[in-house]
């Protein structure tokens, strides 16, 4: 087990640790953290020169009542993927990673316009592939296009 | 008399005027002569705004390159201010957030203006088009009018060598978009 794979085992804001199959599975270690533990979390990766992989969400409101953000970290040299699972309430915040890792930013942004789950310390939170002014969050499952300008952008259906 | 027959002598000494008002503001020398010549011109002078929406902007590249060579036709002058340009080719799916800056520089273009729509995308939203997509405008026509659509996916350089041509023709009888 590696340095920070020991590190994280004992760290405050994972709640659970387990290591995976990297053929079968695609990844070395998956965590479960609390959402507030991210910066804190992102901190030991950078320090241990490992880079922000992707960002996303998971609407799983109607399996576990929660959203869940996925956190992927890697490193050059020999590969050890690292996922992060974090669950967070549908009306809760993320806490943004992005002034550790500044890639964060977009991908947390993303994640705010798509499923509407926004990131506390985030330097601007706002939508970034949508309009701003645009109505709902397209990726949640139970998404229903309710934009003013649907009507003028798309052919009668 | 009754009140129609004054209504209808009304109506009449109105479009009386109306036809003696047409008769001062009418030329008395037609500048149609004139305007053919300076459209002959404007068909084979268009000049592009430089920028492109998605894949089919590497078809218009290639076109306007040497082995397709626009500059054949005086359309490969492509500007870099919309204040300059007189031809938008749209060449590649229009996002809705893109609609509004593409509206803003079709906007700023001088009049006489013409436009294309290059790709199945800026024809109806072709490979993007699903019902429930939340992503992209269905056709460029519904945000600003199109003269001249090329479809393909994309287009073949020739195809949009073909629709500068046909927009050439379109331009040379006289037709043209006369808004603001």
């Amino acid at each position: 087990m590696s340095v920070i794979a020991e590190k994280l085992k004992t760290h405050a804001g994972i709640e659970e640790s387990t290591s995976a199959d990297y053929a079968t599975q695609g990844y070395h270690y998956l965590h479960r953290a609390q959402a507030a533990q991210l910066p804190a979390i992102a901190t030991l990766f950078s320090a241990a020169d490992f880079h922000l992989e992707m960002l996303t969400c998971v609407d799983l409101r109607e399996s576990e009542q929660t959203f869940r953000l996925v956190y992927q970290f890697n490193c050059y040299g020999t590969p050890e993927r690292h996922l992060i699972h974090v669950a967070v309430q549908p009306e809760a915040k993320g806490a943004s990673i992005s002034a550790v890792f500044a890639g964060a930013n977009w991908y947390e942004r993303e994640v705010f316009d798509m499923h509407g789950v926004a990131f506390d310390g985030h330097p601007d939170m706002k939508r970034i592939l949508m309009d701003d002014d645009y109505i709902g969050h397209p990726l949640r499952k139970d998404f229903v296009d309710q934009d003013p300008q649907r009507e003028e952008m798309a052919s009668a259906e | 008399m009754s009140n129609n027959d004054e209504l209808v002598q009304i109506q009449d000494a109105e479009s009386n005027s109306d036809d003696a008002l047409l008769r001062q503001v009418e030329p008395l020398i037609h500048l149609n002569s004139l305007e053919n010549l300076l459209n002959h011109a404007r068909a084979r002078s268009l000049w592009p705004l430089t920028f492109g929406l998605a894949c089919c902007a590497i078809e218009m590249m290639a076109v306007g390159a040497a082995r397709f060579d626009l500059d054949r036709i005086g359309a490969g002058v492509f500007r870099p201010s919309a204040r300059q340009a007189d031809v938008m080719i749209l060449a590649g799916t229009i996002s809705r957030k893109m609609a509004e800056p593409i509206k803003t520089l079709w906007d700023q273009m001088p009049s006489p203006k013409w436009s294309i729509a290059m790709g199945g995308c800026t024809i109806d939203g072709g490979p993007f088009k699903y019902p429930g997509q939340y992503a992209i405008v269905e056709g460029a026509d519904k945000i600003i009018p199109v003269d001249v659509y090329v479809p393909g996916c994309p287009p073949r350089p020739e195809a949009l060598y073909a629709a500068l041509l046909k927009l050439g023709e379109k331009i040379k009888a006289g037709d043209q978009f006369k808004g603001a």
